[in-house]
């Protein structure tokens, strides 16, 4: 199958899917209706439910697209390897735990130490491996961005351990 | 009118102005320039950093990295043959040949020129026509608003790329995270699900940092510091007067182009470009040489994608909606300040508009200064690995979502929208719909609702007077449009095929 129209069959079957899952579920569950509604077209959930229409109407149309273009030539490179694909998907994962992790870290660790781990972290990830580079950026670029808020903009920025220790030098 | 202009000048006149308007056009050219990152991108990253500074300062801000990230892109183009923007990848045709005949700083000089002198043109339309057309939309009603965000949401087609119904689906899951909150009549609770730090709704510059910054990052590190290339030499002859008068023609007719394409939502700088590049082929007396190091080339796609920095701008002040997703980025900036663009803000703050468009005017002689004076330190920049350049980026975004509201949350929420921009990324969905459908969401909802309030629950109030009709047969003219700027990128990309053949 041309993969171009497999995207779009995969996209469109989604589509439907989360709009299925919208309209019997999340709206439903979420959106609480009042008894008293002038009508139908002013009750809160009668927007939303508009939208989720559309938007299976649209995977309705990719589903059609990609079934009418199934057998269409395609020109483009073929898809990377399956060990490709896995590294990628290593990588990216990888990230976005660093990512979550640094989130339920700042509560503890503040967030300019976070910053200074991730900024480091994402800097080897990516392959520098000069050390002065490393650590002059993943330091100072936090820092300055604390100093930045927390004594120019007046954002209190979440300091964690350090919470006595910066807010005697920093504010 | 004099006591407004003299209030204008008391709010522009400060020394931190002209150093926002000249950094705002540094910092743009300089986004411009690197391949990777886009001029919306570089707005929202500088928006967290406008809340302690006065309405008029931030909105400078912006709209100084806005016109410097459009010329910022041709940088890039011709330099590297990697457009920084959409709407310069029409300069890449003759820009980069000339790049490779060793005329690199002739080209960043018409690029220049003819960049300066659209931009002026474009501000120049701005200033006359903004005013006139907000005092038309005073007598809106809220039928009229909701067939004008209608027409406007017509701006969807035009950034959904090749495929409407992913730009439609996109424009959805936008207008669908926009209903979440307290329902604004009856006051309940919308998908919150007990969450009160969600009952204002998501807050917008999470959202935008998650959707625009981050997928870029991720892709950086999924791909393994691809992507970083050096830069050629600049050459030492720059584009002469004998260049720029040959060219004037040509930059005129496409700053007229980019005006008229960029004052109609959605259109945006790359069908201008490229509609003035082709009118410009189509006039030369010399057509063969287009794409193959053509400085008039230059010229004319600069000229079109230039224009429509100003014009985007009058449907943004004078009516609320946004002309392009960077005007859409600035809409929500007025928005953090406590503004809303539209005629009510020409009758309550006009000095604001006026010390803006002051501002704007400035804005277009820094350019030319940046664009003279620093060509050779901007064009370096371009030199920055990305493997150093997408951490910096990522510790902006963490510190930018969590200064909004001092609140954890907004990280966690530009993570997740960073994980859903970018599957879609992956997916060929684009991302400018999701955010222009979040941010016209609830002004649409909003507009529909109060006029079925006032007509009962009758939909013939969306036809009942001239202004709706108006507004139905400019979404048509839009897509017509649209339609038509797709075929001309189209038809320009096979002849540039045709000829590299």
């Amino acid at each position: 199958m041309n993969p171009a129209a497999r995207n779009d069959l995969i996209l469109g079957l989604g589509a439907l899917a989360g709009a299925a899952f919208l309209l019997f579920y999340l709206i439903p569950m979420g959106i609480v209706r009042p008894g008293n509604t002038e009508t139908r077209a002013l009750a809160p959930d009668f927007w939303p439910i508009i939208i989720v229409e559309v938007i299976a109407l649209a995977g309705f149309c990719l589903v059609a697209l990609g079934w009418l273009h199934r057998h269409k030539a395609h020109l483009e490179a073929e898809d990377a390897g399956l060990s490709t694909r896995t590294g990628v998907a290593i990588r990216v994962v990888s990230v976005f735990v660093a990512l979550l992790a640094s989130y339920f870290l700042i509560p503890v660790l503040g967030l300019v130490l976070c910053a200074i781990v991730l900024c480091a972290l994402l800097l080897w990830l990516g392959g520098e491996r000069r050390i002065h580079i490393v650590l002059g950026v993943s330091v100072l670029l936090p820092v300055l961005l604390y100093l930045f808020f927390n004594g120019f903009a007046g954002v209190p920025i979440p300091t964690g351990l350090f919470e006595g220790m910066l807010d005697g030098s920093g504010s | 009118m004099i006591e407004n202009l003299s209030e204008a000048l008391t709010l522009f006149l400060s020394f931190e102005n002209f150093a926002v308007i000249f950094l705002g056009v540094l910092i743009g050219t300089l986004i411009g320039a690197i391949p990777g990152m886009t001029t919306p991108m570089g707005v929202a990253l500088a928006l967290p950093f406008t809340f302690t500074l006065h309405p008029v300062t931030g909105v400078l801000l912006l709209l100084g990295i806005y016109k410097g990230g459009l010329y910022g892109g041709s940088i890039s183009a011709i330099l590297l043959k990697a457009p920084g923007t959409p709407a310069a990848s029409c300069t890449v045709i003759d820009g980069f040949p000339m790049a490779q005949k060793g005329e690199a700083k002739r080209a960043l000089d018409m690029a220049l020129y003819a960049s300066c002198i659209a931009d002026l043109i474009s501000n120049l339309a701005l200033i006359m026509l903004t005013g006139f057309l907000a005092s038309f939309a005073l007598s809106f009603g809220p039928p009229e608003f909701f067939t004008l965000i209608l027409f406007s949401l017509t701006i969807i087609a035009g950034v959904s790329g090749d495929s409407l119904p992913r730009g439609l689906i996109s424009a959805c899951m936008g207008l669908f995270l926009a209903t979440v909150g307290l329902d604004t009549i009856y006051g309940t609770e919308r998908l919150i699900f007990g969450n009160y730090e969600l009952m204002s709704g998501f807050n917008f510059i999470p959202v935008l940092i998650g959707l625009f910054a981050l997928p870029e990052i991720i892709d950086h590190f999924a791909r393994k510091g691809g992507g970083d290339i050096a830069v050629g030499s600049l050459g030492r002859v720059g584009a002469s007067l004998a260049d720029l008068r040959k060219c004037m023609k040509t930059i005129i007719r496409g700053s007229v182009i980019g005006v008229i394409l960029g004052a109609i939502p959605g259109i945006g700088g790359a069908p201008s470009a490229f509609l003035s590049y082709s009118e410009a082929r189509r006039n030369s007396k010399n057509p063969d040489a287009f794409g193959k190091g053509e400085i008039e080339g230059v010229a004319a796609a600069e000229a079109g994608n230039n224009g429509v920095a100003g014009a985007t701008m009058i449907p943004l002040l004078a009516l609320g909606v946004p002309g392009d997703v960077t005007t859409a980025v600035i809409l929500g900036a007025f928005m953090i300040h406590g503004l809303q663009p539209g005629p009510v803000m020409f009758v309550q703050n006009l000095p604001m508009i006026y010390a803006i468009f002051i501002g704007i005017m400035l804005s277009s002689g820094f350019l030319f200064l940046i664009g003279k004076v620093m060509i050779r330190s901007v064009s370096r920049i371009s030199d920055i690995p990305n493997r150093i350049l997408y951490p910096i980026v990522l510790i902006l975004c963490i510190f930018g979502s969590y200064a909004v509201n001092n609140a954890l949350l907004d990280i966690l929420i530009m993570i997740a929208m960073g994980a859903l921009g970018f599957l879609m990324l992956k997916m060929s969905i684009p991302a400018a719909p999701f955010l222009i459908g979040f941010i016209l969401g609830p002004l649409l909802e909003d507009s529909f609702r109060q006029s079925l309030r006032l007509s009962e629950g009758g939909y013939s109030i969306f036809f009942g007077s001239v202004i709706c009709w108006v507004f139905w047969g400019l979404a048509a003219l839009s897509i017509f449009l649209l339609i038509r700027g797709r075929l001309v990128i189209r038809d320009s990309d096979v002849q540039a095929q045709a000829e590299a053949k």
